[in-house]
């Protein structure tokens, strides 16, 4: 679940950090406004003129949603717990807040993706702290309002748009507080472990594919 | 429908900001009043009090996640002002490459994913293809266009700020750190690549236009002055120049005018069913003064783009009318216009020999207790003014929002559209979206635009269940 600044077309908030072991670069995040690094270039893409375009990691982890409305932010949380488990891997950790069209070219670039987000106690049956896995369905067809995407609208597009068909799962923690503040409460806190080792178990199983 | 009563749109969809749209119908069923309220309140004006005014930029940027650069720009040369400083000449260019890359990411959004469905569909589709997943179904290349030249300019921004949204790089005295050359060559990179985009995608709304004859005719067919900042020579510009004001019959009207003075010329008025103030052109009163901004505005007031095909492009926009051109639909190419003209200026830009300067900040303590700072941005024009203590700590805050000088032209906008269109006896999705589509042309960003001046006339209803008024609290 997202609880971003509302607005019927919002921007996001997006941050990059590769795991340590690759990193060639970081950009700045949510968390560290003032610093500003450069970025190195890529191995160039295809153009007009007619170069090859740069390619993404194998794994993708998508962790959406709103850091200061409390449990909202617990997939940056468990990112941050993601990047060290998995540094030297095949995998990229983006960290937004919400999912705009434009991330089905993101998604279209990597083999498998993981979304990662808050669910409302409301869609659980009002059970915090459970972890939800499972593989996106695309059959449902396109949202009616673009205001917030889901995953499987991201991934359908990114089907849509490139041809691609990534293996795509969304893992969710079901939260209690979603409101103004940057702690988790405590049975999310106490829950973000299992949340980890589900999405471990899907990279690993990914890998071994 | 019952005659003589109200058809309310709620919410406005495909905008940015929350809004509805009432209108009034007479016993006949026809349209008598229409108006645009905006439904939310910021209020950043009050909420940075007391604050330091190194911070206003960081702060300001986040009244927006789609034109956040335009406030940090605006904000940082009303930060300059108090500064009193002149800022190196390599920083002055590299702002200008962030706003350019910040337009051509809000005008791509704006026409790709608000505006496309209509213009692609037309303005009776089914609201369930009416949207950006439609089109990626019926035109994916216009789809695919528009996420790549989105991507082109967030990504600009990404490379020059650090991150896409809410980038910190533009501060006091000028940016925080300088251009790399490698950054450099990926921009340069991509500028085939996005000025394709532009190309094809300008070629393709034109071939549009005929289909839409009669909204053309009724979408803000009405005169209005138009006011923008543009260069000393009357060329398109982003980032700074002088005010200039013309008329419906496209003849300058106020010229050589100083933004910093703007307090001489834009007045604003406060309505009570709305958060949305209204400027107004002060020596022509409220609300004769109606004035319109942003694009269509811009090349109306422009005699030059400054860049090959913009320039081509905007000769050919000038032919639509002998007058100014008046039809707020024409936003729509207007912007396509400004698109094409950012990614050829930006290659001009990042071309110059001093971009990789490492000179980019003046340091200087504050020399003036009063700044304000003007920019265009991707809606039209946009002011920033403040006031410091000895302290350098923020007193006061005046935001004039380029949404809300399109206050007054959106709300004649909706009556003229609904009047023309909306039939009490007979309503169909096509009518109403109609009135949507209208404000749609001036792609509003209603977030940014809601400020207080002074204090904001409140109004508290409590409602039962039932809808019975059980208790009313008004502040006027």
């Amino acid at each position: 679940m997202s609880t971003a600044p509302s607005a019927t077309v919002a921007g996001v908030v997006q941050s990059v950090r590769r795991c340590p072991a690759r990193s060639t670069l970081h950009l700045t995040t949510c968390r560290s406004p003032t610093a500003v690094i450069a970025r190195s270039a890529r191995t160039p893409g295809t153009n007009a003129s007619g170069a090859t375009l740069s390619t993404m990691p194998r794994i993708l982890i998508i962790a959406y949603g709103n850091p200061m409305r409390s449990d909202d932010g617990l997939a940056w949380r468990a990112a941050d717990a993601l990047e060290k488990k998995l540094a030297g891997t095949d995998v990229e950790i983006l960290r937004l807040h919400q999912l705009a069209p434009e991330h089905a070219e993101t998604v279209s670039r990597s083999e498998a993706v993981i979304f990662v987000d808050a669910a409302s106690p409301n869609e659980t049956n009002g059970q915090p702290g459970k972890v939800h896995s499972s593989p996106i369905d695309t059959s449902a067809g396109p949202p009616r309002f673009s205001h917030q995407l889901s995953p499987a609208a991201v991934v359908g597009l990114a089907r849509q748009l490139y041809g691609i068909n990534p293996r795509a799962f969304t893992v969710t923690l079901t939260g209690q507080d979603f409101d103004h503040g940057e702690a988790l409460s405590p049975v999310v806190a106490a829950a973000l472990p299992a949340l980890v080792a589900q999405i471990e178990e899907l990279v690993h199983s990914f890998v071994l594919a | 429908m019952k005659q003589g009563s109200s058809i309310v749109i709620d919410p406005v969809t495909r905008i940015e900001g929350h809004s509805k749209i009432t209108l009034h119908l007479n016993e006949d069923g026809r349209v008598e009043e229409a108006r645009f309220h905006v439904t939310q309140f910021r209020g950043f004006e009050k909420l940075c009090e007391g604050r330091p005014f190194y911070e206003m930029p960081s702060l300001m940027a986040r009244i927006c996640g789609i034109c956040p650069v335009s406030h940090l720009i605006a904000s940082a040369k009303a930060c300059d002002s108090l500064l009193a400083v002149r800022i190196p000449p390599t920083a002055d260019k590299l702002r200008r490459i962030f706003g350019l890359a910040q337009v051509t990411q809000s005008h791509a959004l704006s026409l790709f994913h608000l505006s496309s469905p209509d213009l692609l569909f037309g303005m009776d589709a089914d609201p369930a293809i009416s949207n950006i997943f439609g089109v990626a179904e019926k035109n994916p290349e216009l789809a695919l266009d528009g996420i790549r030249l989105r991507q082109f300019g967030q990504r600009i921004i990404e490379r020059l700020g650090g991150k896409r949204i809410h980038p910190a790089w533009v501060v006091p005295g000028g940016v925080s750190e300088p251009l790399t050359e490698a950054n450099r060559d990926a921009i340069l990179f991509a500028i085939p690549d996005a000025l394709a985009i532009a190309e094809r995608t300008l070629e393709w709304f034109k071939s549009t236009m005929e289909r839409f004859r009669e909204e053309i005719s009724t979408f803000g067919n009405f005169p209005t002055l138009f006011m923008g900042i543009v260069k000393k020579d009357n060329g398109l510009t982003f980032y700074g120049g002088k005010l200039r004001i013309v008329d419906a019959s496209g003849h300058v009207v106020a010229d050589d005018l100083d933004p910093n003075q703007y307090y001489d010329y834009i007045g604003e008025k406060v309505e009570p069913w709305s958060y949305l103030k209204s400027s107004y052109y002060k020596p022509k009163g409220f609300p004769d003064g109606v004035y319109r901004v942003g694009p269509l505005a811009r090349l109306n007031l422009a005699d030059r783009c400054g860049t090959p095909r913009a320039d081509q492009e905007l000769a050919e926009f000038h032919e639509l009318q002998r007058t100014a051109v008046l039809s707020s639909f024409h936003y729509h190419h207007a912007r396509l216009i400004e698109i094409l003209y950012c990614i050829e200026r930006l290659e001009q830009l990042l071309n110059d020999p001093e971009i990789l300067s490492k000179h980019v900040r003046a340091v200087a303590r504050p020399n003036a207790l009063e700044g304000v700072g003007a920019a265009e941005a991707p809606r039209g024009t946009l002011f920033h003014h403040y006031k410091i203590d000895e302290q350098g700590l923020i007193r006061w805050v005046n935001l004039i929002i380029a949404t809300g000088q399109n206050n007054l032209a959106m709300n004649r906008s909706v009556l003229q559209v609904a009047k023309h269109y909306v039939h009490g006896k007979r309503l169909t999705p096509g009518m109403l979206n109609r009135v949507e589509a209208v404000i749609r042309c001036y792609d509003p960003c209603l977030s940014c635009s809601t400020h207080a001046f002074g204090e904001m006339p409140l109004r508290v209803q409590l409602l039962s269940p039932e809808g019975e008024l059980l208790d009313e609290v008004a502040r006027s």
